[in-house]
């Protein structure tokens, strides 16, 4: 049992930077499968981030599409694959699947301040974009292909949980 | 049955990732390279996730790219069964697929709008979060 090593963070905490004319939006699309009601996987391209400091990916999702919610609601065991990272500034990228149990926590009342902040036009358009229910990632267990050959076995870091 | 037009968008992709449930119970992704044949996908089964028991089961393949200006995130799911036809190929029966790609028109994003205000409200309503209501739009 040990900690999420740094070199596994560094990919983790990667940013992809897309550049759309004025602005650069920066995610990390990482391929969440999550366990449905009858018991099979469901598979969603996730942009997520990694909270260093407790070790844990996060990640969010609009109350309008909210069926990998219900999955976890249901079943907490999900996967979080970093499959490509071709475009970040990464100069290796391997393949690496996380194994965990997540936490989902509802929106709480605070996002009204952001959502006043926002022009009434965006508001009455997007409300229900803005107002997102945050996933947390609880890491158990790590495979690495360091190779990127998914033919040579994977390093498997089985981490210690969080206090 | 799916269209050849299906086919040949996932013949864009370089790869696609299988996910199925392992022996502990938990999903398992793995990024691999598929050839279509007849109303299925096959690869060869990679040598590091055959300790992983891969039983014949429900499984999901997704395609997704989104390019670099990210201005069109597209993907296909598709569903299916998940055999293994000998120890060094996987094959994966497609039953049915659902595409997901950014909507472009006018109508068809005021349709988006509207549907996704009310599975928010929905959302809203069966958490008994009251302290909001969706707007009106």
């Amino acid at each position: 049992m040990r900690g999420v090593p740094s070199y596994i963070e560094e990919v983790l905490g990667a940013r992809v930077a897309f550049g759309r004319e004025h602005q650069i939006v920066e995610v990390q699309v990482a391929e969440v499968a999550t366990i449905n009601l009858r018991g099979e996987p469901e598979t969603f391209p996730i942009y997520t981030s990694y909270d260093k400091k407790r070790k844990k990916i996060i990640f969010s999702t609009s109350i309008a599409f909210t069926r990998k919610i219900r999955n976890i609601r249901n079943n907490a065991c999900v996967a979080v694959l970093f499959s490509n990272m071709v475009v970040s500034c990464l100069r290796k990228f391997p393949i690496i699947l996380i194994q965990g149990k997540a936490e989902v926590s509802d929106p709480e009342p605070s996002v009204l301040t952001y959502l006043r902040q926002q022009s009434e036009e965006k508001r009455r358009k997007f409300d229900w974009f803005m107002i997102r229910v945050n996933v947390e990632v609880e890491i158990e267990k790590i495979y690495v292909w360091k190779n990127r050959n998914l033919d040579e076995q994977p390093q498997i870091i089985e981490v210690q949980p969080n206090d | 049955m799916i269209d050849e037009v299906i086919f040949d968008e996932i013949r864009e992709y370089l790869y696609g990732v299988l996910s199925f449930i392992d022996e502990g119970g938990y999903p398992f992704s793995v990024p691999l390279t598929f050839q279509i044949k007849g109303q299925n996908l096959t690869c060869q089964k990679p040598q590091s996730i055959a300790y992983n028991f891969v039983k014949p089961q429900k499984a999901r393949v997704i395609f997704h790219a989104v390019n670099e200006d990210f201005t069109n995130p597209r993907q296909i799911l598709l569903k299916g069964q998940l055999v293994e036809a000998e120890k060094s190929q996987l094959i994966f029966k497609i039953e049915s697929f659902s595409r997901g790609n950014v909507v472009r028109t006018r109508d068809a994003t005021d349709e988006l709008i509207r549907k996704a205000k009310k599975q928010a409200q929905k959302y809203l309503d069966e958490r008994g979060l009251t302290w909001y209501k969706i707007l009106e739009w």
